[in-house]
């Protein structure tokens, strides 16, 4: 009688420790999964907040110095509902489909790229006179293009 | 036999309950982050959609020797704008509110608000060098107007 519930006890312990492990895993893989996910919500709402206008006036003749410097400079205006960083490492830059390393990017109305605010790119890269060009600007997956000619 | 079946089993649905419990609250937390951001983009589209403006004249003025240019800009839309947030382009160079050279920036006469009213008539006059061909001017929701000087 005593062999008969000892081995009950043994199955019954035996269960609860499989049952709990089971549960455990299970519990730890939901936990991973909502925390990715949580990530992702995050990075999506700030993509989708983000949008970005270039203002530059193509018409002027004010975007590519051609007698100076030789640079490409375009305003960017923050139109969207976060603040974004204006860092070179958060904005990509493509002139004629090149990816541009040498950007440098300030501010003009203040001191952080607020909603409402502008920033200025000044691409250093000579482009051919009389020519085509277009200039692409990505921030947080929003793009913008600005065509123009030299 | 039957104590452990239903011990195991409670132990299961509890983990079950709890991993439900946590992912329901992450993903309803997710879910209602990205349709904050969905409603303020719809938001920000709507009062793009309602912002016009228009520039009524842009003139070169030559007082004693000294050239300005003279704009004045029609708020032609039903969004109330900021001038704050209004981005003034003389030739294609940004110039900012503060600049020595702006000399009046004025709403309907008045240089103290941030508020332009639809209708109302942004007025601004700066000292120039050289002629500029072009003015731009662009509102905080992004939509802009230009005029060759």
């Amino acid at each position: 009688m005593a062999s008969v519930s000892s081995s009950h006890l043994i199955l019954f312990i035996a269960s609860l420790i499989i049952a709990a492990s089971v549960a455990g895993t299970f519990t730890q893989g939901v936990q991973r999964l909502s925390s990715a996910l949580g990530e992702r919500s995050v990075d999506v709402s700030g993509d989708i907040r983000t949008d970005i206008s270039i203002i530059s006036d193509p018409g002027s003749g004010a975007v590519y110095n051609a007698s100076g410097n030789e640079n490409v400079t375009v305003l960017v205006k923050n139109t969207g509902s976060r603040s974004l960083e204006a860092e070179s490492d958060q904005i990509e830059v493509l002139v004629d489909g090149r990816y541009q390393t040498n950007v440098g990017i300030t501010v003009l109305d203040g001191s952080a790229w607020r909603v409402g605010n502008v920033a200025k790119l000044e691409i250093s890269q000579s482009l051919d006179a009389d020519s085509d060009h277009r200039v692409v600007v990505i921030v947080n997956g929003d793009k913008e293009v600005l065509q123009f000619r030299t | 036999m039957g104590f452990s079946v239903s011990g195991a089993t409670v132990v299961l649905f509890l983990g079950i309950f709890i991993s439900f419990g946590i992912a329901y609250t992450t993903a309803n937390n997710g879910f209602e982050r990205v349709n904050d951001a969905y409603e303020a983009n719809g938001e920000d589209a709507l009062a793009r959609q309602n912002t016009a403006i228009d520039i009524g004249n842009a003139s070169l003025v030559d007082r004693g020797g000294q050239r300005y240019v003279n704009v004045t800009v029609n708020n032609a839309g039903s969004t109330t704008l900021s001038v704050d947030d209004t981005d003034i382009l003389i030739g294609g160079n940004y110039t900012n509110h503060t600049s020595s050279n702006m000399e009046t920036l004025e709403v309907n006469g008045n240089n103290e608000t941030d508020i332009w009213l639809p209708g109302e008539t942004l007025h601004f006059n700066l000292s120039v060098e050289t002629n500029p061909d072009r003015v731009k001017v662009v509102t905080g929701p992004g939509v802009a107007d230009s005029e060759v000087v």
